[in-house]
């Protein structure tokens, strides 16, 4: 089944190793095949990844890019590790981006590693409200 | 332990209330990962098993590959006879040979085929291997092997008696050759995805192992502080080199400042 994509005017989107910059009106994208899609809005940069867990994030989309995978895998599992040992709370979220990339599903794995940020995010926020 | 069940974390334990105590939901967590683990225990088993029916099957395809060759080459003799017309009677006794030790090739080609099953699987033969990420089945990695005997890949029975029908045979073999390097193609590449996954599988039961201590004894303040100071770390956090390799940073740049951005 393909995937259907709506983008808006302007929006670039990376599919395969191309990106691709649509045109000043909405376009809808058919596309079928096993390739690397990625939407605009799911594209974080290197000086966005301001946190642990958004380092996590970034190291995965680079994974999902890479055509070797495994030259991620050292930097991913040591930074994993350290995030679980800092904050073991996270150990469900790390075992679920993991069971994600066993089977090869990178993006699935980006969009788990979304709760991860969330899960740091208001650890973090809670600090604030308990000195308050 | 005293923890703060995060939304992401009620999301991920959907029978917790809030009014549950840290100690279950602690250990919710405890028994997710366990049950977790113990799955990817019994992948790691599948997958080594299949990698190496799939190590077998590539091995076979090389020897495919090397009667295949050797009927090419068998009709790159034959042909090399047959320039002229006076050339085929000349050497009609050596062309009629190269004929018989051509369909000799084809029957060990066949032979080969049929007894390429390893494990009860012949991907040589038209068989499939089926990877089962798990329990369910609902994910898997379905190699789909081929019939490769010399009939189903199209090989005509030689006839070496005019130089048209040899020319068949040898675009015969070069067809066969193509369809056989596309087999191994895909069990090569199914390999190395199924190694991948099993480096992640063993990375993923080696973070569960080590969780399972400090989940029972883990307080939000710990959490805070630990996670404060690993990111005080910033890009030191894992060395000095930049997170992106070059190839992807490329790609990431053309995203570069961006309009439509969203926040993550």
């Amino acid at each position: 089944m393909a995937l259907i994509i709506d983008l808006k005017p302007g929006e670039k989107i990376l599919i395969g190793s191309a990106v691709m910059t649509n045109d000043n009106q909405r376009t809808r994208l058919h596309i079928s095949g096993d390739t690397p899609i990625l939407r605009e809005k799911d594209i974080m940069q290197e000086s966005e990844a301001t946190s642990p867990s958004r380092k996590i994030y970034f190291l995965l989309q680079c994974m999902y890019l890479a055509r070797n995978p495994r030259d991620y895998h050292a930097k991913y599992f040591s930074l994993m590790k350290m995030i679980q040992d800092a904050a073991p709370s996270t150990s469900i979220f790390c075992m679920k981006i993991n069971a994600q990339l066993i089977q090869g599903h990178y993006y699935k794995a980006l969009r788990e590693s979304r709760e991860l940020i969330a899960h740091e995010d208001e650890l973090i926020q809670s600090a604030s409200t308990l000195k308050h | 332990m005293t923890l703060i069940l995060t939304s992401p974390l009620q999301k991920s334990l959907p029978s917790l209330s809030p009014a549950v105590s840290h100690q279950q939901w602690g250990k919710m967590i405890h028994d997710y990962i366990h049950q977790n683990e113990t799955n990817i225990e019994k992948l790691i088993q599948h997958i080594d098993d299949n990698v190496l029916i799939l190590e077998h099957q590539k091995e076979r395809t090389s020897l495919i590959m090397a009667i295949l060759e050797e009927a090419g080459g068998l009709t790159v003799r034959a042909r090399n006879l047959m320039s002229t017309p006076a050339d085929i009677q000349k050497y009609q006794k050596s062309i009629t040979e190269f004929e018989d030790w051509f369909k000799l090739t084809l029957i060990k080609l066949d032979k080969t085929v049929t007894e390429s099953v390893f494990k009860n699987i012949n991907l040589m033969n038209g068989d499939s291997l089926i990877t089962a990420y798990d329990a369910k089945g609902q994910n898997q990695l379905i190699t789909a092997g081929l019939q490769l005997t010399s009939t189903a890949l199209g090989i005509r029975p030689p006839d070496f008696k005019t130089l048209f029908s040899v020319q068949n045979s040898r675009i015969d073999v070069m067809n066969a050759i193509d369809i056989l390097v596309t087999v191994r193609n895909t069990i090569a590449s199914h390999i190395t995805n199924l190694m991948i996954s099993r480096d992640f599988a063993v990375q993923s039961i080696d973070m569960a192992q080590k969780s399972y201590a400090p989940l029972s004894t883990t307080s939000l303040d710990a959490e805070i502080n630990a996670l404060k100071k690993l990111n005080d770390l910033g890009t030191k956090i894992i060395g000095d080199d930049a997170l992106a390799d070059a190839p992807q940073q490329e790609i990431l740049n053309s995203f570069a400042s961006s309009p439509n951005m969203e926040d993550i």
